[in-house]
């Protein structure tokens, strides 16, 4: 073991203080009995450096009973709880719990509130470091379960506890509950899997094309083989969406009588709008230019976005009541009046702004600005930029206008940039590494580190650029510095055109700065993704729906039951999409080069997200037995039913703050003629943890169950209640009948893993034999 | 019952019963040594990969850190069967194998360096059992062994070291038989022995070319021999034993852990001590050997066993130092069980990504019979046999034969077990409780119960050569020089009660010298079941030796012939003359009178278990206890009553029993962790939950040594699995071929079978 300070707390309250003073780097020691391997194991991925004992807190030890009811201080052994007369007698479950821990010397060291809070078996989770490991797993920040996969014989039989970081989720700028939305298309419900990801993102049509995939990379089945194609699948549901516009995009059905104004028609004001109009108000956007879409229709080329797919979106959204202001400029005058008239008003005007190289010769004719460019090409306008054009910048914006170039006509053009071409250096070109490879493959010469002298010109019309070596872009910290070497011979390039693409800005809001004015999109944040965009504007709508106190509950209210993650592992490769040839693509911009997927292919995808979580059962005896008999856990923070106590996440098994400790156990007093019952399944009777435990309390009057609570264990991450076994019994005789229907009501939603569905065979056993108050 | 003997088969207590009880014993551990640095081991975390850059500097600079060592700093040191396996080497070929090696003030410190040293990793596909192992296109663990498998025999067995068994006519065999079965099993849930000391050494080390080694190992001085190859025959080597915390068989093979302890000791100058946690015990130090074989067998209605023929495969894991020698042996013990006229038995020894195997108890011949008794059920069941008949009906009798690991055939002239075996039968109630083939004893409700039957016997109960030394002291006392360190089955107690008996003195005046190559000859070490006769033999012999030249030297002086002479308490005297003796003393102070005794391998004799179980299983749980076990055999002298107990009652742990209720190594079979590197997760009994036991032992002389006994200990652990699976399939009616026979697996079996 390492070494590690020790503090002997005297309080909860110095205990707690301890804990945040080391920020999750110290352990609470209470008995020690499952503490100590893992730190001789060092498992965990950091090695505690202080373990605050409180076994050197007075007084917590004890256990009082009355008519209230039970109540154990936290650090209560297990010794004294099974050898307590008054628990044996009237609450006879948790000492046969407690008694069916480990061993005797064990359970003289074992607190109560130590087996409550103690960590998980699972044998990938506590894989020592002496013998090659630890093993990262999601429990511990890392990406995968080793129990997917592996030997998970021990393991959950009810779904995994989802993981809270590192996934898609979590990547995507919008929080799109990605696993969500496919869970729901495996299942074949294509129609709510839409309305999961309209909820979050209204404009998936749009981002299903041209987002840079957030998520992708970190999807969690590459670490298998390939991640999940999110991007596809999303581009197919968006397009139903817009197929069964009328569905998604109806009317709200209760007007709220407020108004809001949206400035800008890009994606954030869509995003916006459609949020907005859906909570009920009445939405009016304001657009400059003669079409709505900003972005999406004048920017990104057809051959990425068809204009078609965004008008449908407009379409859409001006059915579901938006009205479209179009060819009205905002200025101040008017952005008075809007702000005079409406509840609200959010303005997302983009960043068309473009960025000078401020070089000699930049006014000479023929010198054309990206989104310029761009937006007159998106206009219809037959632009000819002659044979040889030069783009000048290494992002997306620039490989947008050069492959535009290329497809509008031009026979050869070069793209100019400072960065280097080598993708992984951090001087690396800005356009996404698919991009690059696309523009080279339609025959587009990158000519790298380099800078711009001047711009050459021939009788007033740009001929070229001279240029100069650029040798780094970007100082360690990514702040833009370029450095030159004045001494290098570099080419000087010759062209037609040029076409200036280093950079956007926004211009000014015309809004006087007020409460009811927000702002989103490129405008706030600068250049940046459709995805964020959205993500920015469902952030604007928040703040929006609270000003006008019209704000939605975010979670849904408690006493919901422990929701598990269907963690499984489908053998099926990546959807192969194909895209067009570059010598077709090259031929025009219209099409698109990436064709859709047939919705089967994308379902058959959808199988392929593992639903990431942690397989780990909940190890604790003394959990289930609570949960049954409806106990309250107190904590130095909180009280909160026990059920609620165990609701495990990937991370933790209980939902104990880094700083929170338990502080008492509340048991209401069961009635006295409660049948209570704790059947535990192990290979061995001393020492094993549970493979299956049921806490079972039936209230019987006549023969006839009045009550029942039955509470599985090391079944699912939490402690499971059988409740659709509990109300087969409630108000009926307990039969053998009625047992074994109860039986197979609570085993009736597994979802089982490649070795462990003895568990739930020998679970519907316990849960029948405990009914009959049979131990195991 | 044999003579009236002084000591011979007279319970008595231990004569280090008492300071290990009080927690005095020397173990490995507890041994102190000035200066001593502490060896720790990198262990990779991928199942094979081959080490690219190693940056130490880090670790090096630690503060205490003496020494980092890894495969590039050392010479071609290499161990192993054959002797290729590197003891640091440029490939890791399972999680856990050696990357690296420091030695530090502290064990604290060199875990910390352990931390700070960088390695790069080139990870190579790796395989996990025989099946992936055999692919045509399968990583190679080695280069050399193509296909992964490992070639077969060594010389330690001699030029014809048996690599399986061509006999007869095996054509002719199925012809005469009346029933055929065939199919393929395996007994590879690699049950671990574990004793409960972990493995180390402490090596000091002597320039230019000497280390004296001090290790949990059970054969000290074949440590020395085999070391001494691993170091390219240039470093002599001393071997010193002392207490052992259990060792199974597996503390043969410590020569890894004594080497890593060596190469520290020469780097730093400083003895070094490397003990490998329970984790590393469990994950990086040997397991027993995997098998499966795929075989058919023919017997005729009588029982008979006619013909065996197929192929044995066993996985060794990531490396062989005595598969080959588990294949001879295990493979004359399958003769030994089955007296078939007609053999055609192949084997291959496959290498997998996962830590190597190594000895066991039932060398060989537990997997052996574990996975062909299957098929040989279904044999029974097809003729309609008794196993309990057939069983008996096969063991070697006198008269009968096998080849034995030197590939010679031996004759057999031991005593007939058959006796021992209706005894068994009837203690356990045997003709009552079977009720046929998938028949269970009884059914109370959801809990069935069945019964089975298994055999195991050995003639590595004379294996190896032994040496002792006896030297009197002119005070009536002797000192036996003997390397032999105690494992824990108390053979030197016993060793001591031969001598006394020979001697006739009182045990107390018997010592015995540490187990010390520069002091003592050679002896192999308590492994097979070689401890009562072959060891015994070589202590009896020097006794005599010693007895021989006192009375030699005393009978001028009684004025007789020293074959008319005999010695009590240290009195010599003439035959029926007690009262006229002389003391020792008469030798003078300034005489060593030293015996020798040297006991020659002899395959002729083998020893035989015969285990009875009953399990109950809960259909409903399928989960499968073990109720009753009888154990019968026939030792021919008891030497040491409560020791031989002890050992019978063993026959559940260790690798035994339950190996087919619980027992089982579990590894990943995609990334290969061994992941139930702990006693919560590898399940062995504990004390709350043993079974009823009894035993039933005969005493019928064997022509082996003067006492007439043989060693038994080793083979309690082996009929017992095969019997659980007969047993648990009985009580459920349903064939359970998988060992161990977990709740999943009779579940499954119950859903298709008839009594679900």
């Amino acid at each position: 073991m390492k070494t590690f300070t020790h503090h002997n707390a005297r309080s909860l309250r110095e205990a707690a203080a301890f804990l945040a003073k080391y920020r999750g780097k110290a352990k609470i020691i209470a008995g020690g009995t499952d503490l100590i391997g893992i730190l001789k194991d060092q498992c965990g991925s950091e090695y505690p450096d202080a373990l605050i004992n409180i076994k050197s807190i007075k007084g917590l030890d004890y256990i009082s009973s009355g008519k209230q009811g039970l109540r154990i201080g936290a650090l209560t052994k297990l010794a004294d709880i099974v050898h307590s007369p008054e628990i044996k007698q009237r609450y006879s479950l948790l000492s046969q719990a407690a008694q069916s821990v480990a061993s005797p010397n064990l359970r003289n060291m074992a607190t109560i509130g130590g087996n409550l809070a103690q960590d998980v078996r699972c044998w990938y989770y506590r894989y020592p470091r002496q013998i090659g490991g630890p093993i990262s797993c999601l429990r511990k920040g890392g990406k995968t379960c080793g129990a997917l996969l592996g030997d998970n014989r021990y393991h959950s039989i009810f779904g995994a506890a989802a993981a809270t970081e590192g996934s898609c989720i979590s990547h995507c700028p919008a929080q799109i509950n990605i696993p969500a939305y496919l869970g729901l298309l495996r299942k074949g419900e294509l129609h709510e899997a839409a309305r999961v990801l309209i909820d979050h993102n209204p404009i998936p049509a749009v981002t299903g094309r041209v987002c840079p995939t957030y998520c992708e990379p970190h999807c969690n089945r590459g670490e298998y083989d390939d991640a999940v194609a999110i991007r596809s699948i999303e581009r197919g549901v968006g397009d139903y969406i817009l197929d069964h516009a009328a569905e998604f995009f109806a009317p709200p059905g209760i007007e709220s009588g407020k108004r809001i104004a949206i400035v800008g028609s890009g994606p954030a004001g869509l995003t916006a709008a459609f949020c907005l109009r859906k909570s009920g108000h009445r939405v009016t956007v304001y657009e400059r230019l003669p079409e709505p879409g900003g972005m999406l229709i004048y920017s990104i080329p057809p051959y990425r976005l068809p204009k078609e797919v965004v008008r449908k979106e407009i379409e859409a959204l001006r059915e579901m009541g938006v009205v479209f202001e179009v060819g009205t400029n905002v200025d101040a005058q008017l952005a008075a009046k809007i702000q005079a008239s409406f509840d609200a008003v959010f303005s997302a005007c983009g960043a068309w702004g473009s960025l000078k190289l401020d070089v000699p010769g930049e006014n000479a004719q023929g010198v054309h600005y990206a989104l310029d460019y761009l937006k007159r090409i998106n206009s219809g306008e037959k632009l000819a930029l002659g044979n040889k054009v030069i783009v000048i910048g290494g992002g997306s914006v620039a490989v947008d206008a050069a492959r535009t170039a290329r497809r509008t006509g031009a026979a050869e053009v070069h793209l100019v940039c400072l960065e280097t071409r080598d993708l992984t250096s951090k001087d690396r070109m800005l356009a996404l590494d698919k991009e690059i490879l696309q523009a080279e493959e339609e025959g587009i010469i990158i000519h790298p580190c380099l800078g711009i002298v001047r711009i050459m010109e021939s009788n007033g019309r740009a001929a070229g650029v001279e240029t100069k070596k650029c040798i780094s872009v970007r100082e360690l910290d990514g702040r833009f510095n370029p450095q030159y070497d004045a001494d290098s011979a570099t080419p000087n390039l010759q062209g037609d055109s040029i076409i200036v693409a280093i950079g956007q800005t926004a211009g000014l809001s015309p809004f006087a700065p007020a409460n009811t004015v927000f702002a989103g999109g490129d405008m706030v944040e600068g250049p940046s993704t459709v995805i964020q965009a959205v993500a920015s504007a469902r952030e604007a709508v928040r703040e929006i729906e609270a000003l006008l106190g019209t704000a939605q509950p975010e979670f849904p209210p408690a006493d919901i039951e422990p929701e598990f993650s269907e963690t499984h592992f489908d053998d099926i490769p990546r959807a192969l999409v194909e895209e067009m040839p570059a010598a077709e693509r090259i031929q025009n911009i219209e099409i698109e080069d990436l064709p859709g997927t047939e919705f089967r292919v994308l379902e058959t995808e959808a199988h392929r997200c593992i639903c990431c979580g942690c397989l780990a059962v909940g190890p604790s005896d003394l959990a289930i037995a609570l949960v049954s008999l409806d106990a309250v856990i107190v904590t130095t923070k909180r009280t909160l039913p026990a059920q609620e106590f165990f609701a495990a996440t990937a991370a933790c098994s209980t939902v104990l703050e880094p700083d929170e400790l338990i502080r008492e156990i509340r048991v209401p007093r069961p009635p006295k003629e409660a049948r209570q019952n704790y059947a535990k399944f192990t290979l061995r009777k001393p020492i094993d943890f549970a493979i299956v435990s049921v806490a079972s309390v039936i209230v019987l009057e006549d023969g006839v169950c009045s009550d029942a609570r039955i509470t599985l264990g090391a079944v699912a991450p939490s402690p499971v209640r059988a409740k659709a076994a509990e109300a087969a019994l409630r108000g009926a005789p307990v039969d053998e009948n009625r047992a074994a229907q109860a039986a197979q009501l609570a085993l009736a939603d597994v979802r089982l893993l490649a070795m462990n569905a003895y568990k739930a065979e020998i679970a519907r056993t316990l849960v029948k034999r405990s009914i009959h108050g049979v131990s195991c | 019952m044999g003579a009236d003997y002084r000591y011979i088969g007279k319970p008595m207590p231990r004569r280090d019963g008492a300071e290990i009880v009080a927690g005095t014993a020397q173990f490995l551990d507890d041994l102190k040594f000035p200066n001593l640095l502490y060896g720790k081991v990198l262990r990779s975390p991928h199942a094979h990969a081959i080490l690219g850059k190693i940056d130490k500097r880090r670790a090096e600079a630690l503060p205490g850190v003496k020494a980092v060592v890894t495969w590039q700093d050392i010479p071609d040191w290499k161990g192993g069967t054959p002797r290729n396996v590197r003891v640091l080497d440029k490939k890791v070929r399972y999680v856990g194998d050696a990357a690296a090696l420091v030695a530090a003030a502290s064990e604290q410190i060199a875990e910390e360096a352990l931390n700070l040293i960088e390695v790069e990793y080139e990870v190579l596909p790796a395989v996990f059992d025989i099946d992936s192992a055999l692919k045509p296109d399968a990583p190679l663990l080695y280069e050399e062994f193509k296909s992964n498998i490992v070639p077969g025999g060594t010389p330690i067995y001699g030029p014809k070291c048996l690599q399986g068994i061509v006999h007869g006519d095996v054509d002719k065999g199925f012809a005469e038989a009346d029933v055929i079965a065939e199919g393929t099993f395996g007994y590879e849930n690699i049950p671990n022995a574990l004793p409960a000391e972990s493995i180390g050494a402490i090596a000091v080390w002597e320039a230019p070319n000497r280390a004296t080694i001090y290790a949990t190992s059970q054969a000290p001085y074949m440590d020395k021999v085999t070391l001494f190859h691993v170091f390219n025959r240039e470093v002599e080597i001393r071997s010193i034993g002392h207490h052992v915390g259990g060792g199974f068989g597996t503390k043969f093979g410590c020569w890894q852990v004594e080497a890593y302890a060596i190469i520290l000791a020469r780097a730093t100058g400083r003895p070094v001590k490397v003990m490998f946690t329970k984790e590393e015990h469990m994950a990086a130090f040997t397991l027993r050997v995997g098998s499966r074989i795929s075989a058919k067998v023919g017997m005729k209605k009588d029982g008979s066993i006619r013909a065996i023929q197929g192929t044995w495969y066993v996985d060794t894991g990531c490396y062989s130092f005595t598969t080959q020698c588990q294949v001879a042996v295990g493979s004359g013990e399958l003769m030994i069980m089955a007296q078939c006229p007609n053999w055609d038995l192949k084997n291959t020894i496959v290498a997998t990504n996962r830590n190597a195997s190594g000895a066991t108890r039932g060398f060989g011949g537990q997997e052996l019979k574990c996975s062909f008794i299957p098929i040989l059920n279904l044999a029974m069941e097809k003729a309609g046999l008794d196993p309990f008949d057939v069983l008996k009906k096969n063991f070697v009798k006198p008269g009968g034969g096998y080849y034995w690991r030197d590939g010679e055939w031996y004759n057999y002239r031991g005593v007939d077990f058959s006796a021992a075996m209706d005894r068994g039968a009837a203690l356990f109630g045997w003709k009552d409780k079977w009720k046929g083939w998938l028949k269970p004893s009884s059914v109370n409700g959801v809990k069935r119960r069945g019964v089975g039957v298994g055999i195991h016997g050995n003639a590595d109960i004379g294996e190896d050569v032994a040496e002792a030394y006896i030297q009197l002291g002119y005070s009536g006392t002797a000192t036996i020089f003997l390397c032999v360190a105690e494992h824990g089955t108390g053979q030197k107690t016993n060793y001591a009660r031969m001598a006394a008996e020979v001697l006739q003195l009182p045990l107390e005046r018997i010592a015995m010298s540490p187990a010390d190559t520069l002091i003592t000859p050679f002896e192999f070490g308590p492994v097979g079941s070689r401890g009562t006769y072959a060891i015994g033999s070589a202590v009896i012999k020097a006794a005599e030796d010693a007895k021989r030249q006192l009375l030699e030297m005393a009978a001028p002086r009684l004025g007789a012939d020293p074959k008319d002479l005999d010695t009590t308490d240290g009195i010599i005297y003439i035959k029926g003359r007690q009262d006229k003796g002389i003391k020792w003393r008469v030798m003078g102070n300034d005489r060593t009178i030293l015996g020798y005794g040297r006991f020659e391998p002899d395959f002729t004799m083998c020893n035989c278990m015969m285990t009875f179980v009953e399990v109950e299983v809960d259909t409903e749980t399928g989960k499968v206890s073990l109720a009753r076990v009888v154990n019968a055999t026939d030792v021919g002298q008891v030497i040491d009553p409560p020791g031989l107990e002890g050992q019978l009652n063993g026959c559940w742990g260790s690798a035994g029993i339950d190996s087919a209720i619980f027992e089982e190594t579990i590894i990943d079979r995609r990334t290969g962790h061994l992941l139930n590197a702990n006693m919560i997760d590898y399940k062995w009994r504990t004390f709350a939950e043993l079974p009823e036991m009894e035993h039933a032992v005969l005493e019928t002389p064997f022509p082996s040594h003067r006492f007439h006994a043989v060693g038994v200990a080793e083979i309690t652990t082996s009929p017992g699995p095969s019997a659980v699976l007969m047993a648990a399939s009985n009580a459920i009616e349903a064939w359970l071929h998988e060992y161990p026979v977990t709740p999943g697996r009779v579940l499954k079996a119950l859903s298709k079978g008839a009594a679900s």
